[in-house]
């Protein structure tokens, strides 16, 4: 044993101090006196280390409200003394009024088990539902978070004319780097596609940024191997993610690793070979920025390509900026930024009007609305989160409400209880905590049983919104959502009966006077609420999925059935490709209907400004979607020509003429019968109008149709193919073999055009799918709190209708009259929620073009089928009632 | 108290426990009580376990106590000390008493086999 310092001799002071202030009454100066003892005696046999471990343990089981003093004092003086103490110190937390609530709380669950069920199940189905948005709602605002200088990072976008676009000229980085002082960095992304070979294995990669150096930096992608200044560096090497490693190489440690490239933006026949001089974590799903290899930007210098692209008017990279650190962003801050931008750009391009647009890097994912062209997909939307945040806490109301009505339903039952406990002298404080201590206890088991249920489902929900969620119940924020969604339902739900039921006279109480006028329209009021929501959720599910509907089976204008297509890679000489490939389909008759077209009408992104007729109005700057088609665009996609003919395949004059479709025509100030003949200009090119195409739609449901210009094309793009009825298989095996003739080192991959369509509306389907869901849950948690009350108001009248049996009420009549009470308040809910839902709805229908007609019949419907599910709910109770014997409800008397 | 029909029962700790007590006599208070258990029974007995079997001892009537002289060891803080009341002794006399019965019903070759 060492010599013990004069802090070891002593135990520890905070247990100490515990001791002194919170000994069992009457015995401060034995225990402490005892322990104290005990400490050195443990210091000599243990060491003083584990001495003051015990001194401490000890310490925690002596004090209040571990222990409590006994019932039978033997002793006078320490008797006198507990006295005073206990008198002083009574209170709610006293060990034994604790125990006692805990016990009173348990027997009345056990009590009524089916009460407590539908009170804990209400609870949390109410809970889970919002845990699990909650959780959605924190990924999606989560969305580049992680980067270390997120606060500090940009993204540049512009407008040109009135299209306004994501990408911007390449041009513009360097000249930032140099000239603005505030931009401490400046980084760009080229979204690309390549061929990648290793060993004898392909892949087609289709998540490949170009970039510069210092995107590593700039971003914290989390380099695992390399080093990040120097990785993207030289024009061989190449930064590939760790699950793109293990596909590779079968490892992740593939630093100086070599793969080949058949870079389908140089356009060169030989595979380059690259060394992997970096490898970064595989890139959080809460990124906007989503890619499996990055290549360094300076591998396009020098190539045809990038001349094309190295221009002031080409808008073709992502720019983003990364401030200087005692750059303070504040809205005037950043317009004067982009002012500086737009300045900067006029200087060296003043034939271009465009304008810049600084968004930070948070807010791209939910804040990039409308749309912007050639953005990176996936974004989210923020009206959405709005709405589903509104709808979890929506829900959670309905299910607090639920727990509230049938703790005051039952309040009548503990009016008793607590008129005694007043009597004998309980004080409004400590009623106020018994109820809200009780109404924690349920909501505490509810919020663990939504704890396990919500990990249960999760995959379910994950399949439901496209997420990849999981419950991180260690992240202090889901510890302090749950936590927090537990106190507040108490909180909530246990309030009313806790300052009602403590406020009445124990004289009324005791006696079962209750006066139940305030209480029932109380709870009638919340029954209002419940079903208001309910409703408004039923009828924008009726309307979200009609709306579906209504798009998936509007006519688009074309036969999008049975349209398959391949994407043309953009390599070799486009223009002989394109015939060769044509001359080979045309042999077979299963490919022989097909076109080669610049782009899919699906969701078109072109535009152009500079097309010019007689009599356009100079001062406007019009954008106008553009096409490139063959001569078999309308045979095959099955579309209607107005007036005049397709482009001919052998017309040298169709490559300088034009098809527009309808809407064009009335920009033009034309009609179907004078637009043939007609001039049109595009840059140098100077053509007539062969021919106007019936209005098609060529961009999603959500805009009408816009003027479009189809030109002639020659450079490849996508092969799509009328597959006839029966004949996919040899269809595909035709097409594979031609591609393979002309494409001998590329994969093939085909898709179906309806399928992408489809894919347009996933967001609102999921949309659909999750309002479906909240609309079930909450006319479900609604009906169990209904069915509740129901269940308690039968009980409560057993009497009243076993009087009216003796004296001749028909069972009819006695359901009728149960049923009609509740229904008042169920009726009441939905004329309430029919404005609401109204509202609602029609706000959100405005974001689409065409949509469908709001009736009355829906309202009317929706309605009767609530009114009905209430009647079911209730009458099954009064049934119940209203079949008993009168003579067992009436014997007690 | 515990008398008449319901005769108090004394559990191992108890008895254990209300032993030390009587072999302490003058010197029974719980800290010692506790000290002579960890070093006589070999066994390691927490002090709150001592307390609060000392204090099921007192309702059931089997010690009482009284408030005693302070020593400087324990910060001149006074001492409560336990005596075994009459109801305790025949408790433990009742204790011993059907224990040893039980001896005496073990065949005296089974002992001899034991060593005991």
């Amino acid at each position: 044993m060492g010599r013990l310092t004069d802090h070891q001799e002593r135990p520890p002071h905070w247990a100490h101090w515990l001791l002194s202030r919170f000994s069992p009454p009457g015995m401060e100066d034995e225990l402490q006196g005892d322990l104290l003892e005990m400490y050195t005696y443990w210091v000599k046999a243990v060491g003083s280390r584990r001495a003051r471990w015990r001194y401490a343990l000890a310490v925690l089981r002596l004090i209040r409200p571990f222990t409590w003093p006994s019932t039978k004092q033997t002793d006078h003086d320490s008797q006198s003394k507990s006295l005073r103490r206990t008198g002083r110190t009574i209170s709610t937390i006293h060990p034994a009024m604790i125990r006692n609530y805990l016990k009173i709380a348990w027997r009345n669950l056990l009590y009524d088990k089916g009460f407590s069920f539908l009170n804990i199940a209400g609870l949390a189905l109410g809970m889970i539902t919002s845990l699990l948005i909650g959780l959605w709602v924190l990924d999606e605002q989560s969305y580049d978070r992680f980067h270390t200088h997120a606060s500090h990072i940009l993204r540049m976008t512009a407008t040109v004319g009135d299209m306004q676009a994501a990408v911007t000229p390449t041009r513009m980085a360097p000249a930032i780097a140099a000239q603005l002082p505030a931009v401490k960095d400046v980084v760009r992304l080229k979204q690309a596609q390549e061929l990648v070979a290793v060993g004898n294995q392909k892949f087609d990669e289709k998540r490949v940024f170009y970039t510069d150096p210092s995107l590593l930096t700039m971003f914290s992608f989390g380099l695992e191997q390399g080093d990040p200044s120097q990785a993207l560096s030289q024009p061989n090497g190449v930064v590939i993610t760790q699950q793109t490693a293990l596909n590779y190489f079968g490892t992740t440690q593939a630093l100086g690793k070599t793969l080949r490239i058949l870079p389908q933006r140089i356009q060169t026949n030989t595979w380059d070979e690259l060394t992997v001089t970096g490898v970064v974590r595989d890139v959080p799903t809460n990124s906007h920025l989503q890619f499996d290899l990055l290549l360094p930007l300076s591998r396009l210098y020098n190539t045809e390509t990038y001349a094309r692209n190295d221009a002031w008017d080409a808008f073709s990279v992502y720019t983003y900026l990364q401030l200087a650190d005692s750059f303070k962003l504040t809205p005037d801050s950043r317009s004067q930024l982009t002012g500086q931008l737009d300045e900067l750009y006029k200087k060296n391009n003043a034939s271009t009007k465009a304008q810049f647009h600084l968004q930070p890097l948070t807010d791209i994912h939910l804040g990039t609305s409308p749309k912007l062209i050639q953005d990176v997909e996936g974004h989210g939307n923020r009206q959405y989160v709005r709405i589903f945040l509104v709808v979890a806490l929506v829900i959670l109301l309905i299910a607090c409400i639920n727990f509230m009505n049938l703790t005051t339903a039952r309040s009548a039952r503990r009016a008793k209880e607590v008129g005694l406990r007043k009597v004998v002298g309980a004080g409004r404080g400590q009623l106020i905590s018994q109820f809200l201590g009780e109404s924690f206890l349920v909501s505490l088991v509810a919020s663990l049983i939504a704890i396990g249920v919500g990990a249960v489902l999760l995959p379910t929900f994950n399949e439901l919104t496209g997420k990849a969620l999981s419950i991180r119940l260690l992240t202090p924020t889901v510890v302090g959502i749950i936590t927090g969604t537990t106190l507040l339902t108490a909180l909530v739900a246990g309030s009313y009966p806790a300052l009602v039921l403590s406020r009445f006279q124990p004289i009324q109480m005791v006696s079962g006077k209750l006066t139940k006028g305030p209480v029932r329209s109380f709870r009638n009021g919340l029954v209002v609420v419940q079903f208001v929501i309910s409703t408004v959720l039923l009828v924008g599910t009726a309307v979200v999925y009609g709306q579906l509907r209504f798009i998936q089976q509007r006519s688009i204008g074309f036969d999008k059935e049975n349209l398959l297509y391949v994407s043309m890679p953009k390599w070799g000489d486009l223009q002989a490709n394109t015939q060769t490939l044509k001359g080979l389909l045309s042999e077979y008759p299963q490919t022989s209907n097909h076109t080669i077209i610049s782009d899919l009408p699906i969701d078109l992104q072109t535009g152009k400004s500079n097309f010019d007729w007689a009599g356009k109005d100079p001062s406007t700057q019009v954008i106008i979607p553009y096409l490139l088609v063959d001569a078999n665009f309308s045979k095959t996609f099955k579309m209607k020509l107005l007036a005049g003919r397709n482009f001919r395949a052998d017309s040298q004059a169709d490559q300088a003429n034009y098809l527009v479709n309808e809407t064009a025509l009335k920009l033009m100030k034309l009609d179907v019968a004078t637009a043939l003949g007609k001039s049109i200009s595009y840059g140098d090119n100077k053509g007539q109008i062969v021919g106007v195409l019936k209005d098609f739609h060529f961009k999603p449901l959500q805009s009408a149709i816009e003027p479009l210009i189809l030109r002639f094309n020659q450079f490849g793009g996508y092969v799509v193919i009328r597959v006839q009825p029966g004949t996919l298989p040899s269809t595909i095996n035709r097409l594979e073999t031609a591609f393979a003739k002309l494409y001998p080192n590329h994969p093939f991959e085909y898709s179906f055009l309806d399928d992408d369509l489809a894919k347009l509306y996933r967001s609102e389907q999921r949309m659909g799918s999750l309002f479906n869901a909240f609309a079930l849950l909450s006319v479900l948690i609604s009906c169990l709190g209904l069915f509740g009350l129901a269940t308690f108001t039968a009980e409560q009248r057993t009497k009243e209708i076993g009087v009216r049996k003796v004296l001749g009420a028909s069972v009819t009549s006695i359901v009728t009259l149960l049923s009609t009470d509740f229904l008042k308040p169920v009726v009441g809910g939905i004329l309430l929620a029919i404005p609401i839902s109204w509202y609602a709805i029609h706000r959100w229908l405005q974001s689409f073009a065409y949509r469908v007609s709001l009736d009355w019949w829906l309202f009317l419907f929706i309605g009767s089928l609530t009114i009905l599910i209430a009647l079911v709910t209730v009458s099954y109770q009064g049934i119940k009632a209203a079949l008993m014997n009168p003579v067992r409800s009436l014997r007690g008397e | 108290m515990s008398l008449g029909m319901k005769r108090a029962f004394l559990g191992e700790l108890e008895e254990v426990v209300l032993l030390t007590v009587a072999a302490l006599q003058e010197q029974a208070y719980c800290a010692a009580i506790t000290q002579t258990i960890d070093q006589q029974m070999r066994r390691s007995i927490s002090f709150p376990t001592v307390h609060t079997t000392l204090q099921r001892l007192g309702e059931k009537g089997f010690v009482t106590s009284q408030m005693g002289g302070a020593t400087a060891e324990r910060g001149g803080r006074q001492k409560r000390l336990f005596t075994v009341t009459t109801a305790g002794q025949r408790a433990l006399i009742e204790c011993r008493h059907l224990r040893t019965q039980l001896w005496g019903q073990i065949p005296t070759p089974i002992l001899q086999l034991w060593g005991a």
